[in-house]
């Protein structure tokens, strides 16, 4: 099943209205472009790998590095989807945690690798919801290592990847991106379905 | 670009840098002199069920919620309960029917 660009479309647009969020081109952002250089500065990552390979989101904006509703070999349409629904669940942390949030993403990595295991969460659902298999929770877990989390936070993370996955492969949708993206998707795009998912 | 404007451009990249930096420092240091860091409650990696939610200890020793299983929706409307579960090692959110035939 191909996904039609405009529903892709539609749904950042939905996720936009329905969590307050912007989205922008992270390589037409001044700001983007500032925290690259500095990621680099830091030795961090390159300047390329952070405009190119990574979605950003601080505070409500959502900086993507590809255009919403046209794949490229990196972000496919269907990981488009799933982007938006991982990236809304960082902006409703912030908007529940306020400068919280922000100061202990980027202070503590192990507070870093909870806040994401919350988004992988989400991710999870939506990838069970369409083709019905879940990704390996380990394995996912791993990626983690690009955001500075340690083996011990990467290992938690995949426990708590385990347990979510328990759930969502017996049909369960606990987080809020989760409800809302699979509702919009049951409604808007029921065919994308492929699998015995939820 | 040209080679002033390119100076300016750094200095201003680095400038962020180190202003991002000493924040971070001088916020950790407040928060450590102030002991805001909260003891630990648990062992790391740990899990259980709290109040039909499933929790995992944190690096830092602290409960992180996974799932509250009061919160857990599906298409069958069925309540859900946490319980370990053997195979995966967790607890976890399952069908109130799935923890009765485990436990």
């Amino acid at each position: 099943m191909t996904i039609d660009p405009k529903t892709v479309i539609n749904f950042w647009n939905y996720t936009a209205d329905k969590y307050d969020a912007k989205i922008k081109q992270k390589t037409g952002s001044s700001s983007m472009r500032i925290i690259g250089r500095i990621l680099v500065a830091l030795s961090i990552m390159s300047y390329r790998r952070f405009m190119k390979g990574f979605v950003t989101t601080i505070k409500r904006t959502i900086y993507v590095p590809f255009r919403v509703g046209t794949p490229s070999p990196r972000f496919g349409l269907w990981d488009q989807v799933v982007i938006a629904a991982h990236e809304s669940t960082h902006v409703k942390q912030y908007k529940d945690g306020g400068w919280k949030f922000l100061w202990n993403y980027l202070r503590s990595s192990t507070k870093r690798a909870n806040y994401e295991c919350k988004a992988y969460h989400t991710s999870f659902e939506l990838i069970f919801w369409r083709y019905g298999v879940l990704p390996g929770a380990t394995e996912r877990a791993k990626t983690l290592k690009q955001y500075g989390c340690t083996k011990k936070e990467i290992k938690i993370v995949g426990k708590y990847l385990r347990s979510c996955s328990e759930t969502i492969r017996r049909g369960g949708v606990t987080t809020r991106a989760g409800k809302d993206s699979i509702a919009w998707l049951e409604k808007n795009a029921p065919k994308l379905r492929i699998g015995k998912g939820i | 670009m040209i080679g002033a404007q390119k100076m300016k451009y750094r200095y201003k990249v680095r400038a962020y840098a180190v202003a991002i930096l000493g924040i971070v420092c001088f916020g950790s240091l407040i928060a450590a002199v102030l002991g805001c860091e909260p003891d630990p409650e648990c062992t790391a990696e740990t899990t259980q069920c709290s109040d039909n939610a499933a929790e995992i200890c944190d690096a830092d020793g602290l409960w992180l919620e996974i799932a509250d299983c009061d919160e857990t929706e599906s298409a069958d409307g069925l309540p859900w309960t946490c319980c370990f579960v053997p195979d995966a090692g967790v607890h976890a959110c399952l069908p109130a029917d799935d923890c009765e035939v485990i436990e």
